[in-house]
């Protein structure tokens, strides 16, 4: 997995713990995330793809402003 | 062209099999909701144009995406296909410094000049491989921002 990619994803997969997603990495490049009935398998390989996950994350009620605390 | 294809169906899979079914499909992303056991699988194509795009779609989901799900729930069920431009669907919203760029009509590395700058958006994200901002407040701030004349300063000449 690019090295960009993946230090995206650690940050948002740290936050997204933070704020109630269970969240694991199954494979060096597949993340896990869940929360109650819902469950996402991320396979990003580029920054559009990482930019598609946040999306999708913020969308079922990650907190993106949380990103930008100080 | 970037697409991006989904395929929803209605079936009933563990976590393992989620798991194999994320790595072996290769796909950008599988959501699952163990209620309504509702499975959506998206991937990335590429395609020179919409009907291009469609068949792509149609052969992913036919050949690799629905088979698999069907190996473990025969009777799963595909309500939907959907194929949309990458850049208007669920990352529309959102843009890098390079869709910044192209938003503004100026270079990578002028945005990252004047991304500080005042008037310019607050960025939803910063993530390590650059800051993310609202697509559609980079466009508004690119058609009411005030440009400078630009160019070299004139020299001040003294009053006679």
């Amino acid at each position: 997995m690019d090295h960009t990619i993946g230090e995206s994803m650690a940050t948002i997969a740290e936050e997204a713990e933070r704020q109630g997603f269970q969240v694991r990495q199954t494979r060096s490049a597949m993340w896990h995330f869940r929360k109650g009935n819902d469950n996402w398998h991320f396979s990003p390989r580029n920054v559009l793809d990482v930019l598609y996950v946040l999306s999708v994350l913020i969308e079922a009620g990650l907190d993106w402003k949380a990103f930008n605390a100080d | 062209m970037a697409w991006d294809a989904e395929v929803e169906l209605v079936a009933e899979l563990d976590q393992d099999q989620l798991d194999a079914l994320a790595h072996d499909t290769a796909a950008l992303a599988v959501y699952y909701n163990s209620a309504g056991r509702m499975i959506r699988l998206r991937s990335s194509l590429r395609a020179d144009d919409f009907d291009a795009a469609l068949e792509e779609a149609r052969v992913w989901a036919s050949t690799i995406a629905v088979p698999p799900i069907r190996k473990h729930w025969p009777e799963a069920l595909v309500v939907r296909l959907a194929v949309e431009q990458r850049g208007f669907g669920g990352s529309g919203w959102a843009a890098g410094a390079k869709e910044a760029a192209e938003l503004l009509g100026v270079s990578p590395a002028r945005v990252r000049q004047i991304e500080g700058q005042p008037g310019f958006p607050a960025p939803v994200a910063d993530l390590a491989g650059g800051a993310v901002w609202r697509a559609d407040e980079v466009e508004t701030y690119g058609r009411t921002r005030v440009r400078g004349k630009g160019g070299r300063p004139r020299k001040a000449v003294p009053e006679a």
